[in-house]
């Protein structure tokens, strides 16, 4: 081999060995998370492998999967979850987690129906209502949202369940769409389900609502089920973007500066964070809750969760009042100012933690941390009763 | 490293060795020639389209060319039906189709102001209005003296354009690079800066001045970025078969994407693509045919983590005979999804989805040459693309072009080109108006 040749061409190859290998560290910042979209399918397969779903440094080890779902021997069930919201108690369940997610967008669905009412949009179903309702973003894309905004197709009378499987046909065509309702259903594996099949709030023990089981949603040839948790419960802007409301958690600082939950319900905001933008119910369904970003909110050593067990005289006292309040109205309640549960007064006594604006004014922005979670979080149980659809 | 990529590298290190046995010293003499009578087998470009330098030429020359348009495009200018809601809007459609011009511009990419996630061309912004477009002011400055085996180009464009904004003339390092050819007898090169693509063959003519037609082809997207990086090319004459083999093999920091979907220069993934393309040509009197295989692994450039992936497949052909040209390529491209925001040379956008697509064109071209002054070379050309696409979740596009035209070269620096592009959605995106009618008058110098 000519010597100059040899030369180059021993650096030459190197290069692209080395290339090839590509054997460097990434350069992500170790704290960024990945930018992922955890969706029913997702948060079932780490349940059955009992791994947590990664969440970022402020949530360690991560979030574990049997806080959104429980292992069932015949499927898996959606976990109700424990919330006060606007001071009263409320529940929600946990469908969607993103992380690192700047924003989340409302996707088209398409519900095809063989004339138009304005009054009652549902009322010409395709089929008899048989006719499955038809997306064309599944689970599997990071742009996956379960915040639809409904499109009612308006398609020739005489169309079956197959006529239309795609958006394309139903703009081909000329379709007339017509924009409803802003409306939140989440895809879900078969063995995911609700048990029982009307879920109690945790603490109350009484039915929530607005959460039912649907057989299926058309996506690229296939039918996928979905649970279906009603419709204008979320606000979005004209760029299709959806409002992130704060989902407080409540933890305690540790001495390494780590925190730690302290297990208490948290507390679903109504508004941006600190945006003190008054709260938005419409027929008892509450426009917010929805879609929330997981925010720690640091609790100073004066704050405690109202447990009634370890407070036998504040639970009297409930009893007591002109109108006797079920001390687990109150229980997992966060009070700024835990000396408040042995008061004559209580509960009025306590400055509870259990809205946004409370929670703003007591913790201010240096008590509150945005972590890289965001969640589809929707309100079943609001006011202190279960969300009619 | 995955199984690909180990594959690449034992082949690209066992071609390189093979090469390496079969060097002859410096001052051998020439290769005979293929056919003495015949022509000069056609040349490979090797990353640049100007003639070799010979002895009596100054060392700096100073060529390139002008591009000069009018063009008109359907609908709104884009592939974007007003009824689809789906976000990201760029994802359930063909952004490049309404191509205006030979770098691939369309008329417009205004998604009406839905989300649009980063995968788009560069725009003239015209949308539907006829328009004049300077397309590309080109220059090449090339030095290389007579008896040194090192040579200097670059291609630097000039982009007048105008948007809403106001007007702007971008300035494009579209190629700069040093070259070294260590062997005056051999076809061996090693290229190091800007560079063209290794990958297939239509990176050869992204240059209006080279391209027969106007418009690229629906795969050109993936294959003709120009990247930052370094580049080896051999290329072994086989007397006895009228035959050539060649390789070329470049690190570089993107894959040979068009800037707009990757930035080529700098290395945002930390670690370079590898591509390489493997050629034959049989180069008879009135007969040559040339085919490649081309492959690239590497992380995608528009993440820094470096574990999401990307890699193509390729292969391509090309027969010249009697005045008629044909030539097809096929593309496979496969990306992993990305961790992080997407790096693209139009800006960051959100997401960086798991992508596929595969498609082919094939062209098809026939030059008459009357021989006069006025017009040397009547070229009919007509080429049809075909892409199937789809964005980890969503729906997958399927698309077809085709396209018809015409050429007359006006002597030997005029050409004048007319062109019909006719687009066709086939499956995923809706159907939209947004077909092209296209010119170019091209002075090179």
């Amino acid at each position: 081999m000519n010597r100059t040749f040899r030369l180059w061409l021993l650096p030459t190859l190197l290069g692209v060995v080395a290339a090839v290998t590509g054997g460097c560290e990434q350069s992500r910042t170790a704290d960024d998370e990945p930018r992922r979209l955890y969706t029913l399918f997702d948060i079932q397969e780490a349940l059955h492998d009992s791994r947590p779903i990664p969440a970022g440094p402020e949530f360690g080890a991560g979030i574990a999967p049997d806080t959104i779902m429980t292992l069932g021997a015949s499927g898996d069930s959606l976990k109700i979850m424990a919330a006060y919201s606007e001071g009263a108690p409320a529940a929600y369940v946990t469908t969607d987690l993103w992380t690192n997610f700047p924003e989340v967008w409302v996707q088209p669905w398409y519900v095809l129906v063989s004339a138009w009412n304005e009054k009652a949009p549902r009322d010409n179903k395709l089929g008899d209502g048989t006719t499955p309702a038809m997306i064309d973003v599944g689970p599997k894309s990071a742009f996956y949202s379960p915040f639809w905004l409904i499109l009612y197709a308006v398609v020739d009378p005489r169309a079956t369940a197959d006529t239309y499987s795609s958006s394309r046909q139903l703009i081909d065509d000329g379709a007339p769409l017509h924009p409803g309702a802003p409306w939140f259903y989440t895809v879900r594996p078969l063995s995911v389900g609700l048990v029982p099949a009307k879920p109690l709030h945790p603490i109350l023990g009484v039915e929530v609502g607005n959460v039912t089981l649907s057989p299926g949603a058309r996506f690229d040839g296939e039918i996928i089920p979905y649970v279906n948790v009603g419709g204008n419960n979320f606000r979005y802007d004209d760029k299709l973007v959806v409002e992130e409301v704060p989902l407080f958690i409540f933890v305690r600082r540790e001495s390494s500066g780590a925190p730690t939950r302290i297990g208490a319900p948290g507390v679903v905001g109504s508004s941006p964070l600190f945006s003190r933008r008054p709260a938005e119910v419409v027929g008892g369904q509450p426009r917010f809750g929805a879609f929330t970003r997981f925010y720690l909110a640091y609790l100073p050593d004066a704050a405690a969760a109202f447990d009634p067990a370890a407070n036998p005289a504040a639970v009297m006292r409930l009893g007591a009042l002109a109108t006797p309040v079920d001390p687990k109205i109150y229980q997992g309640r966060v009070a700024a100012n835990k000396d408040c549960f042995g008061a004559d007064t209580f509960p009025a006594s306590c400055t509870w933690l259990d809205s946004q604006q409370r929670v703003e004014d007591a913790l201010g922005h240096a008590g509150i941390e945005r972590t890289q979670v965001s969640a589809a979080t929707p309100l079943v149980f609001y006011g202190g009763k279960a969300i009619s659809r | 490293m995955n199984r690909f990529g180990s594959v690449a590298a034992f082949s690209i290190v066992a071609v390189l060795a093979s090469v390496a046995r079969a060097e002859v010293p410096a001052d051998a003499p020439p290769v005979a020639t293929v056919d003495e009578e015949a022509p000069p087998p056609l040349e490979e470009p090797e990353g640049y389209s100007p003639p070799e330098g010979v002895a009596s030429t100054p060392p700096l020359s100073i060529s390139g060319y002008l591009d000069v348009g009018f063009v008109k495009a359907q609908g709104d200018g884009t592939s974007f039906p007003a009824a689809d809601t789906r976000l990201p809007a760029d994802y359930g459609v063909d952004t490049f189709a309404t191509a205006v011009n030979t770098r691939g511009e369309v008329a417009s990419t205004d998604s009406g102001g839905r989300f649009v996630n980063g995968f788009l061309p560069r725009s003239v912004d015209i949308a539907d209005r006829p328009s004049f477009l300077l397309n590309t002011l080109n220059i090449d400055l090339r030095y290389q003296t007579a008896s040194s085996p090192f040579m200097v180009f670059s291609r630097v464009q000039l982009l007048p354009r105008h948007f809403a904004s106001g007007n702007d003339t971008r300035v494009y390092v579209e190629q700069a690079f040093g070259r070294f050819a260590p062997f005056a007898t051999r076809e061996l090169n090693i290229s190091v800066g800007k560079i063209d693509s290794v990958f297939g063959i239509e990176y050869l003519e992204t240059q209006s001045n080279i391209r027969t037609g106007i418009t690229p082809s629906p795969m050109a997207r993936y294959t003709t970025g120009t990247s930052v990086g370094a580049k080896f090319f051999v290329r072994q004459q086989i007397a006895a078969l009228q035959s050539a083999v060649s390789l070329n093999v470049a690190a570089t920091n993107s894959a040979p994407f068009v800037e707009s979907l990757q930035p080529p220069d700098a290395s945002v993934a930390g670690s370079p693509n590898v591509s390489a393309r493997l050629g034959y040509e049989l180069n008879l009197r009135r007969f040559q045919l040339k085919l490649g295989g081309s492959a690239l692994t590497g992380p995608r450039n528009d993440q820094r983590d470096r574990s999401a992936r990307q890699r193509m497949l390729g292969a391509d052909a090309r027969i010249n005979a009697f005045g008629l040209s044909l030539a097809g390529e096929y593309v496979d491209v496969k990306q992993d999804p990305g961790t992080e925001e997407k790096q693209t040379g139009l800006g960051t956008f959100p997401l960086a989805s798991g992508f596929l697509a595969r498609g082919y064109y094939v062209f098809g071209g026939y030059t008459l040459s009357p021989g006069w002054r006025l017009l040397a070379r009547v070229t009919l050309y007509g080429r049809y693309g075909h892409r199937h696409a789809v964005f980890t979740g969503f729906r997958p596009v399927t698309v077809a072009s085709i396209t018809g035209g015409l050429r007359l070269d006006l002597g030997e620096s005029v050409i004048l080109k007319g062109e019909i592009l006719r687009n066709d959605e086939i499956a995923g995106a809706p159907t939209v108006k947004n077909d092209v009618y296209t010119s170019s008058l091209v002075y090179s110098w």
